[in-house]
């Protein structure tokens, strides 16, 4: 029986030890804000679920790497997980398993998938253990591994946002809002207008010197059946489709003329909702509604602490001017209407850094 | 926010379940375990730092009293109120002992009137949170049945 952590840890770290040779891995160097993040799939079935939204980020080759992830499954690598010495008063409500972490190590339990992570943040060495690559789900092939990343974006002062990102130019707007309220309809609307992809669901933000977001996944989803639907997506095939034939996923990075900015300065955020008009338009709204719009499902989707993340996206929305975006059934005009938002908010901000340099 | 209530010496905030931020015209309070949140108004943003602190609540009443323009007898009755709201969604915790500390609102440069804290709650993110419930542990397997 594995009694702890520590027990589990060097149970992971044993096996890679022992490998004789890594005959089946393959490797993906994938980016993190500005830093590098190392996944070793044991398994090629694996690289296939996890690796499609995310191949596309290459980090530079000076960036840094702050985690080695090892992904195994057990039918294809034998690695059985003994009996885990823990109760339910180890558990939380989300994956992260208190009872089951100190300083060093934070240790996941993965319900969907019947599988478990541990992480040694001091060593930057991390194992993600599942039965097999077909307990992976839909959402997760979709964004991968988005639960340590809340926990990964903590560690680095950075931290995981529930919204969608455009971006042109390297100026960019963020969409807030509860599931089904438009941001995925919107972020996509935005992208068939020529606007570059950063995000439809989760984006990773820092506020270091300004407001950025960078991108973490490829992939984008629409509801089959949503009422709203960018029109250019009524030619385009879905690359997946979730196994209730509810969702369609699209990686962008894999679509002709579509691009995906790895950062961008955030300028605004806006809450899309749906209008009966036939016109969009926008309507200042204040900070606080800003915050209840991003801070409840961010925060309650999230593996990273609470107040850690409240007081992120409160200095995000008290820096950067709200609205609420009316958006009619065709998409087209609400994504030219953000395209010219983020050029008019340029403008502007150029406009201000100039006079107060000049003054 | 009429019932009748005990209000203790002084409260502190449960930061294990609840995340707040102040803005000039309320505090929204998030309940980070199951979404709820909440919009405070009213005098709240004026008060809030000494109430969350530990500042003796009957200071914060004078202080807020101080102020004027509203009968005395609902300044106290209407922060009472408040406060044992607040304590029935365990968002203030008791708290025996007044930090003694001097109050914030005394040292504000804006002396606005008051106005009796309004409580606002919206309950449509718990969804989000009930997903993935918490699972018994099966003993013979050392994992959570599913």
């Amino acid at each position: 029986m594995i009694a702890n952590a520590i027990a589990l840890q060097r149970y992971f770290h044993d096996w890679l030890l022992n490998l004789a040779a890594l005959p089946k891995v393959t490797k993906l160097r994938t980016c993190f804000g500005e830093h590098g993040v190392e996944i070793t799939f044991h398994d090629p079935e694996l690289a296939s679920a996890y690796g499609r939204a995310l191949k596309h980020s290459i980090p530079s080759a000076s960036a840094a790497t702050i985690l080695n992830l090892h992904v195994v499954a057990q039918d294809s690598s034998g690695l059985s997980l003994p009996k885990l010495g823990w109760d339910k008063t180890d558990f939380s409500l989300k994956r992260v398993v208190p009872g089951w972490c100190d300083n060093k190590r934070t240790t996941f339990l993965l319900r969907t998938e019947k599988g478990i992570c541990l992480i040694n943040w001091e060593d930057r060495l991390a194992f993600v253990w599942l039965p097999s690559h077909r307990n992976i789900p839909w959402w997760e092939r979709a964004a991968p591994f988005r639960w340590l990343a809340d926990q990964l974006a903590q560690r680095l002062g950075m931290c995981t946002l529930h919204c969608g990102v455009v971006s042109k130019d390297g100026h960019g707007v963020l969409f807030a809002g509860p599931a089904g309220a438009g941001k995925s309809t919107l972020t996509l609307a935005c992208v068939g207008h020529g606007l570059d992809y950063v995000g439809d669901d989760y984006c990773l933000f820092e506020y270091s010197s300004e407001p950025t977001c960078f991108n973490l996944y490829s992939s984008a989803k629409w509801s089959i059946e949503a009422a709203v639907r960018p029109s250019w997506l009524s030619d385009q095939l879905p690359h997946e489709i979730d196994e209730s034939g509810a969702k369609a996923v699209l990686y962008i990075d894999e679509l002709p003329s579509r691009a995906i900015a790895g950062r961008t300065r955030l300028l605004a955020v806006l809450m899309p909702r749906l209008t009966p008009h036939h016109q969009a338009g926008l309507e200042p709204a204040s900070p606080p509604e800003a915050l209840r719009r991003l801070a409840p499902s961010t925060i309650a989707q999230s593996e990273a602490d609470g107040g850690f993340l409240m007081g992120h996206i409160s200095r995000l929305v008290k820096t950067v001017p709200a609205y609420h975006l009316d958006m009619p059934e065709d998409t087209d005009e609400p994504a030219s209407l953000v395209s010219r938002l983020i050029s008019r908010l340029q403008t502007d901000r150029d406009r201000l850094r100039h006079d107060a340099i000049c003054s | 926010m009429n019932r009748k209530v005990n209000t203790p010496a002084a409260v502190r905030f449960n930061h294990d379940s609840f995340a707040y931020e102040i803005f000039d015209r309320e505090v929204i309070v998030l309940n980070m375990i199951d979404g709820t949140y909440y919009a405070f108004g009213g005098s709240t943003p004026q008060f809030w730092e000494d109430l969350v602190s530990g500042r003796s609540i009957d200071r914060i009443i004078a202080a807020l009293e101080d102020r004027g323009s509203t009968a005395l007898s609902d300044v106290r009755s209407s922060v009472s109120s408040f406060v044992g709201a607040l304590m029935e969604e365990q968002i203030l915790l008791f708290q025996d002992v007044d930090t003694g500390a001097l109050l914030r609102l005394n040292q504000s440069a804006l002396i606005a009137p008051f106005a009796p804290p309004t409580i606002e709650k919206h309950v449509d993110m718990q969804d989000l949170l009930t997903l993935d419930p918490i699972h018994d542990v099966e003993p013979e397997k050392g994992w959570p049945r599913s």
